[in-house]
């Protein structure tokens, strides 16, 4: 099962972009205010995402479409 | 509309119908930032002549508003073309605004059997049209003419930005399973919807073009994008500038 993690953008700098879905620092989604970051994973936990809430798909859909990160699509 | 009532039968072609992609919903999209020129070139002040033509499957926990294409001028929101699902109208929409006039044609809230389109586990073709020759903008599902809204806008910005399953603003991400999109700088026929929507295979098999070739011409085809790569991130469009798999949506089986 994917699992997902929220963490602090000013951490991606520590993400192995192989050993997560994400294809690079481009591409991973921040909140709209830039602090936060999306990434995603099947398997064994990556060792740089230790100790961080995992999140199934609704459970985090229900955090990438508030009103945090995205704006309400009319 | 133009074409009306036209017989034209379905033809087997190569095997273009074999798998599909899914997005989760979380941050999952195809780049299309090559198909910016393209598209402002079909959508124009006072000439514009556009179909999509899109197959897709709801997840079941779609949850909020979900983003199946965007084309905008990034300066406004007065200039733009969105293929949505609205989450909380339960309801396919295609929205043409331009120089600010919005026109939401409304799919309804209910599949042919009666149901959600949410999870109901089946796969719908979705067709808009703009046309400033028949001054309409339509809205089809499944091979039905769901609303014809008369009056086009007059656009006074030119598109810049194109966004497929996502909304352009890293929002609204699509949930669940997308098969062959195309894009035309004409307006589809009736009978060509009907063709293409007639085209899928029950049992999943057929190999039937899901969109253009030999059955419906491939006039205007601007972009057009199959989603049967194995593996990588190019996704291929056989009509012009490749697009690019963003954060590995999953290829599946199901299809249409």
């Amino acid at each position: 099962m994917k699992k997902y993690v929220i963490t602090n953008a000013s951490n991606l700098s520590n993400v192995d972009y192989t050993l997560v879905e994400q294809s690079s620092l481009e591409t991973t989604r921040k909140s709209l205010d830039s602090s936060l970051a999306l990434i995603s994973f099947y398997g064994n936990t990556p060792s740089f995402l230790d100790g961080i809430t995992q999140y199934d798909k609704d459970e985090i859909k229900d955090i990438v479409t508030s009103s945090d990160w995205q704006e309400e699509e009319n | 509309m133009l074409g009306s009532g036209t017989s034209i039968s379905p033809v087997i072609t190569n095997m273009h119908n074999t798998q599909a992609r899914s997005f989760d919903g979380s941050d999952q999209d195809v780049n299309v930032d090559g198909l910016i020129s393209a598209v402002a070139g079909v959508i124009k002040t006072d000439e514009t002549e556009f179909s999509i033509s899109f197959w897709c499957k709801l997840s079941a926990s779609i949850g909020a508003t979900v983003t199946l294409f965007k084309c905008r001028n990034t300066g406004s929101n007065n200039n733009q073309i969105i293929l949505l699902y609205h989450a909380s109208g339960n309801e396919f929409r295609f929205s043409p605004k331009f120089g600010g006039v919005v026109d939401v044609c409304n799919g309804g809230s209910t599949n042919a059997d009666g149901d959600s389109y949410e999870g109901d586990g089946i796969w719908h073709h979705i067709v808009g049209t703009v046309s400033i020759t028949d001054n309409t903008n339509e809205l089809w599902i499944d091979g039905a003419k769901k609303e014809t809204i008369t009056g086009v806008g007059t656009l006074n910005e030119a598109i810049n930005d194109v966004s497929l399953l996502q909304n352009g603003a890293d929002g609204s991400y699509f949930d669940g399973d997308v098969k062959d999109v195309a894009i035309y700088g004409r307006q589809l026929t009736d009978a060509e919807i009907g063709v293409i929507y007639n085209a899928r295979g029950a049992s999943g098999d057929k190999g039937l073009d899901l969109v253009s070739g030999s059955h419906v011409s491939n006039t205007g085809l601007i972009a057009h994008f199959r989603f049967e790569e194995k593996s990588g991130t190019v996704a291929i469009n056989e009509a012009g500038t490749n697009g690019t798999y963003v954060n590995a949506p999953a290829i599946t089986t199901n299809i249409p």
